[in-house]
């Protein structure tokens, strides 16, 4: 039995009066942005990610020295277009984007993010913008280093070409990335074993199901930037298992990544909208 | 009661098979008031509901009439200090409080006041630029309820903000909060301890197993809780001599050493024995942390709820 001590009040709520601003603030944005990237240069995981992103480095360096003749655009191919595109893109992207709001939920710092006046798809905006920056600035430092141990001293192309070529590459990924970072960071929040389950997507989908010429490979990223590699990189279509007579166009598939990135984006932004994020304490209720 | 500010209609939370909170109808009007319940009550169910964190499962939730769940409108009214003990840890005291300014829309210039403001308010600006990770318990529980005070809410939420702390820090809070309250604002204050909620409000809500037990007037309460001994749980550098001390008021009934720097007093005057924790901390007790055993308030609730 419930003993009561106190009358009842009167049943009636108070309106309150909130400055209305539908706008939401930049400088908010911006906070979550440079939290989540603060995050993300810290812990082991960054370690990780260097270490890997290093292997296409001292690969290219140890086939600088044992290959004869040294075939540049060979190499190129396999520590840049194969290894790191295929491989470690992927990797740290599925990486970063699926501990974007589960490292806040483990460390219960999500509340500090939900309990301010930014909608909550904002935050998730917010965060992937965060997390496509410090993945792209990792694989572009590493690309740009295998890039440079690739092309030392190469006499074949000039120095604006190559400068030229680099950029197209980095910009790439940066169109690669971002569709991954929104497709893993949509996966963590609701796939409980979140790495695997990429992991595995990215072996079977971006990669072998990429390669095999059928249309579900249009839903693919590697695919188009495969595309897109081939039209603007020269690179053999033939190597990508690509019919330049049936493939799309360089707007295609610049349309379909903006479009898988936008899609998956806004389901991922819809999902941490309307999920409840229970802080446990200490007491468990 | 005045018009009040938040209202719980048959409000129920469920995790799974686990109830949170049980139907719950209450009405907390303006002013400072406590939420009292032992551990697993509720209290902080009923916190994330009104803070718009959680959905309730059934019923409703107003605040300010405002339906809190993920509600940026009502957010820029409401502050939390969170019961977790969680922080950006790598930040210091400051970047962490300039990026909850920033977060609140203050915008760079208003965030910057604010932050001097509610370090000052809750006496943290000589440690403002070390990093968090190296605070104090007492430190983080500061910095804590400066972030909730950051955007001068209407409406503060506090989860027991004095856990862990030592006797002054507390005494400090409880003015910090205090002084909030007398500003006309609205304050709820969850803990388990009764004379922390004593020490800041006259005005109660207590809850058991996710039940309202009873609403009121914090005398009438107490006379039940004072019926009932009280163990508090010291932990000390220099235990033996702090136990020593204690041993010579008349209320301390009994004192039992516990894991090492840990002591469990009993008293029958909890308020006298509370009020005299400042003095011995000031001369040099070295008391680092106090908090209430939850037996005796769980003696109460069930006698409230099986009577």
């Amino acid at each position: 039995m419930t003993k009561s001590v106190l009358a009842e009040p009167a049943v009636t709520v108070a309106a309150a009066s909130a400055p209305r601003r539908s706008w939401i603030d930049p400088l908010a944005l911006w906070s979550v942005v440079r939290i989540t990237a603060a995050r993300q240069g810290r812990g082991k995981r960054t370690f990780i990610i260097a270490g890997l992103l290093a292997l296409p480095i001292a690969l290219g360096m140890i086939i600088r020295n044992v290959a004869d003749p040294y075939l540049p655009k060979n190499i190129e191919n396999l520590l840049l277009f194969v290894l790191i595109f295929q491989g470690l893109m992927p990797l740290v992207a599925l990486l970063f984007a699926t501990g974007m709001v589960q490292d806040d939920i483990e460390e219960q710092t999500l509340t500090y993010l939900l309990i301010r006046p930014i909608p909550r798809g904002a935050i998730y905006c917010g965060k992937l913008v965060a997390t496509l920056f410090s993945a792209w600035t990792r694989v572009a430092f590493f690309t740009a280093l295998a890039f440079a141990v690739v092309y030392f001293g190469n006499k074949e192309m000039g120095a604006a070409a190559l400068v030229a070529r680099g950029a197209v590459i980095l910009g790439l990924e940066a169109l690669a990335l971002a569709a991954y970072v929104s497709i893993f960071g949509f996966m963590g929040l609701w796939a409980k074993r979140a790495l695997l389950i990429g992991a595995i997507y990215i072996v079977l989908l971006e990669n072998a199901l990429a390669y095999i010429d059928f249309a579900f490979r249009n839903l693919t990223v590697m695919f188009h930037i495969r595309v897109l590699s081939v039209s603007w990189l020269d690179i053999p279509a033939d190597y990508y298992n690509i019919d330049p007579a049936t493939a799309p166009s360089v707007s295609t598939s610049l349309i379909a990544l903006a479009s898988i990135t936008a899609v998956i984006t806004g389901l991922g932004a819809w999902i941490f909208s309307v999920r409840e994020y229970r802080m446990k304490t200490p007491e468990g209720v | 009661m005045s018009e009040p500010v938040i209202t719980f209609e048959g409000a129920s939370k469920w995790y799974g098979n686990v109830i949170g909170l049980n139907n719950l109808s209450l009405q907390i009007g303006p002013g400072v008031t406590g939420l009292l319940g032992p551990n697993g009550s509720g209290k902080s169910t009923l916190l994330q509901l009104a803070t718009g964190q959680l959905r309730p499962s059934q019923g409703g939730v107003r605040v300010l009439g405002y339906r809190p769940w993920s509600n940026p409108e009502l957010n820029r009214l409401i502050g939390l200090c969170p019961e977790q003990d969680a922080f950006f840890e790598w930040m210091s005291g400051r970047e962490f409080l300039t990026h909850c300014g920033w977060l609140a829309n203050l915008g760079r210039a208003g965030a910057k006041g604010a932050v001097e403001r509610v370090l000052e308010v809750t006496r943290m600006t000589e440690h403002a630029n070390r990093a968090i990770r190296g605070y104090s318990k007492g430190m983080r529980q500061r910095i804590k309820l400066a972030q909730a005070m950051i955007h001068e809410p209407r409406m503060l939420f506090l989860d027991e903000p004095f856990t862990g702390t030592d006797p002054i820090a507390r005494r400090e809070l409880i003015d910090v909060i205090l002084d909030y309250g007398r500003t006309g604002k609205t304050v709820l204050l969850a803990s388990h301890v009764f004379h922390e909620i004593q020490a800041v409000t006259r005005d109660i809500v207590l809850l058991n197993r996710g039940r309202l037990v009873a609403q009121g007037d914090v005398r009438q309460i107490r006379d039940l809780i004072d019926t009932h001994p009280h163990r508090i749980v010291l932990r000390s550098r220099a235990v033996r001599a702090l136990a020593a001390s204690l041993a010579v008021y008349d209320d301390v009934v009994g004192i039992e050493f516990k894991e090492t720097g840990t002591i469990v007093v009993e008293t029958n005057r909890p308020d006298q024995f509370y009020g005299r924790l400042v003095g011995l901390a000031l001369d040099g007790a070295g008391i680092d942390e106090v908090y209430s055993d939850d037996d005796n308030i769980e003696a109460v609730f069930k006698y409230l709820v099986v009577a």
